[in-house]
């Protein structure tokens, strides 16, 4: 049985992130009249999530490394601030236990899963054992002596890794042994641990993952599935609920699975369980988030429910108070991620953001951390907000995506928009014909520029707008004699 | 005015001219000739009126116009010819400097007759000299100039009408 100990009610919220998720996990502390507690980085004083929050604590200089990943800093804002409990959002400390280790050793609650589930599903390898051990199937594979077993095309992974980071695709014998020491190197590097193991490669995957919610009282209940196969470089850029693909025996087997995994390991709290799906159907598991996905909303739009209003309820000790027969999924949801990105070599961008429109309507929801005179700086994440589309069906969600991106303008940094536009309005993507492969069977090309592109750019340097509203025709030397000062041509 | 363009990504630049029009503008793209129109959105927008190709929105980045989104799609558009020099000449009759330099002959004045490619002044520039030439026949309508003077890159410098 669950430990009888009732955690104390939360009642101040500190969110130890930024960007949009700290926003967003902002506005649900609101709604529950709970106070919050901000933390920003010197980069970060003028974010959209730092006035939203009851109070605020600058935590350091840009670098994540010396603010948003300090734990002695965040935990010191925590205390000055009396906050009581503590919500990580996603990435940064989100996943690291020796964090939820120090926020419980303070006294507060970890709006998070128990320690123990953490460390598990943080090592790759422990967390195949495990859910091996509970039935779970899991990728074919083993440990770098077995290579020849499991067979080429195979892929390596850091144990330590995740998320795509630290993965390495084999596919002959010939390319094994320097594959297998650069990962090494690699590995060390960016985790300080060398440890990897192998996988099959399944090719042409689906990548479907089934939303848990426990609570501490044993009830564990999954939210159904969310199918994020559109991907770059393994970095999801569309997402969505349901997956066309899954029958509904399918779709139950996985939901039973993934319970099952987070049952194994005593999981409390809210947490992802990805498998990938073969073109023959068979699933297989490939890791275990033990945080808030960032791809939460759709979710969120199909379930009806909040999954931040839910991590607090359970954090505090409460029972769900439904079981998986109450939940129903309704209707379609697609989430697509907006990136300040080079449309072209898809490079990071920065830049001022100097107008932004963003779409609104029936059946959109809009999740961001940015605003008009925001400044994308280099030191973190290029996400810049998530573009969600509910609909009755599939397609009507699709239709509300397509025409929701339309209207979705940034001018002042460069983003993924065009790329966004082409994956939601492609007839491949229409049919359900999602596969991890998609961005590479159906790569954006640049349409050529439109005359009027060239057009806009030669009146745009002789027209300005005025902030009053009106809109004159502007000398653009400044010379009284300039034949610009007889333009005409404005109909206001 | 005829300036040139390059999109980022695009290998070649594009030569557009802007002449002005009753109630709008005529604007040629390598040769291609269109009216437009312009009329404001909201937000900032500025909605084209292309005859032919339809209503375009418009949105420029007011800290430099070479972002900007046109029918919801980003584009970066430089004026090449801003970093070199600016065409000596345009059909609409003005003549601005290419580059910032001295005045260094005047070989007509305000009222003069003038024939296409005539040289009208030369300036100097970078121990450059670069002459002047008239666009288009007609009359010289403004000139301001006197010899030694200084004159800014993009200033104008004599208008022919």
């Amino acid at each position: 049985m669950m430990s009888k100990r009732r955690p104390a009610a939360v009642t101040k919220v500190l969110v130890a992130n930024r960007g949009e998720i700290a926003l967003r996990i902002v506005r649900t502390l609101r709604e529950l009249g709970l106070e919050s507690v901000a933390v920003y980085s010197e980069a970060d004083a003028g974010a959209p999530h730092v006035p939203l929050a009851t109070q605020a604590v600058c935590v350091g200089p840009p670098a994540v490394s010396e603010s948003y990943l300090n734990i002695e800093t965040i935990l010191e804002a925590a205390l000055q601030t009396g906050a009581d409990a503590v919500h990580p959002g996603y990435g940064l400390l989100s996943e690291n236990p020796a964090f939820a280790e120090a926020v419980t050793k303070a006294g507060m609650t970890w709006i998070g899963p128990p320690i123990d589930a953490m460390n598990i599903m943080a090592s790759k390898t422990h967390a195949r054992a495990a859910m091996a051990k509970a039935g779970v199937p899991v990728v074919p594979g083993g440990t770098v002596e077995e290579a020849q077993s499991i067979g080429f095309p195979l892929l390596i992974k850091a144990s330590a890794g995740g998320g795509g980071k630290g993965m390495r695709r084999v596919d002959t014998a010939d390319e094994w042994t320097d594959a297998l020491a650069a990962c090494r190197r690699e590995a060390a590097k960016a985790f300080g641990d060398d440890t990897v193991y192998l996988e099959r490669c399944i090719e042409r995957p689906r990548h479907v993952e089934i939303q848990v919610l426990a609570d501490t009282h044993g009830t564990v209940v999954h939210l159904f599935e969310r199918e994020c196969s559109v991907q770059r470089r393994h970095q999801k850029v569309v997402e969505e609920s349901p997956c066309v693909a899954l029958s509904e025996s399918q779709r139950t087997q996985m939901g039973d699975m993934a319970v099952a995994a987070a049952q194994s390991v005593g999981y409390v709290g809210a947490g992802t369980v990805e498998f990938l799906v073969d073109p023959e159907g068979a699933f297989y598991f490939l890791e275990m988030n033990t945080r808030l996905q960032v791809e939460h909303p759709v979710t969120e739009m199909v379930v009806g429910l909040d999954l931040v209003a839910e991590q607090i309820r359970i954090a505090q000790g409460e029972k769900l108070g439904y079981v998986q027969g109450d939940l129903r999924q309704r209707g379609h949801a697609i989430e697509c991620r907006i990136y300040a990105e080079d449309p072209v070599s898809h490079l990071p961008q920065t830049g001022v953001i100097q107008t932004l429109i963003v779409p609104e309507g029936p059946g959109i929801r809009h999740d961001s951390g940015i605003c008009t005179g925001w400044e994308v700086g280099v030191h973190y994440d290029p996400l810049l907000a998530k573009l969600c589309a509910w609909g009755p069906s599939r397609e009507m969600a699709i239709a509300r995506l397509r025409r929701a991106l339309d209207e979705y303008i940034v001018v002042g940094v460069q983003t993924n928009l065009d790329l966004l536009r082409h994956v939601v309005g492609h007839p491949e993507f229409a049919a359900g014909n999602t596969t991890t492969a998609f961005l590479d069977e159906h790569s954006y090309e640049r349409p050529p520029v439109p005359d009027v592109a060239f057009i806009a750019r030669a009146l745009a340097d002789l027209v300005v707008s005025e902030p009053n509203g009106s809109a004159t025709n502007t000398d653009h030397y400044g010379d009284a004699h300039s034949p610009w000062k007889r333009l005409g041509g404005w109909r206001l | 005015m005829i300036r040139r363009f390059k999109c980022e990504g695009l290998d070649s630049s594009v030569e557009v001219a802007v002449e002005s029009a009753d109630d709008g503008w005529e604007v040629s793209v390598d040769g291609r000739v269109y009216r437009v129109t312009l009329t404001r959105g909201p937000q900032g927008a500025m909605h084209l009126q292309v005859d032919g190709d339809g209503s375009h929105v418009v949105h420029t980045d007011p800290s430099g116009p070479n972002h900007l989104v046109v029918d919801g799609r980003a584009y970066r558009i430089a004026d090449v010819a801003a970093k070199r020099t600016r065409r000596a000449s345009d059909d609409s009759g003005g003549l601005v400097a290419p580059m910032p330099g001295t005045v260094l002959e005047l070989r007509v004045a305000e009222g003069d007759k003038v024939t296409q490619g005539q040289v009208l002044l030369v300036v100097e520039a970078m121990k450059m000299e670069h002459a002047i030439k008239a666009s288009k026949a007609g009359v010289v309508s403004h000139l301001a100039l006197v010899v030694g003077q200084r004159v800014g890159a993009g200033e104008i410098l004599a208008e022919i009408a």
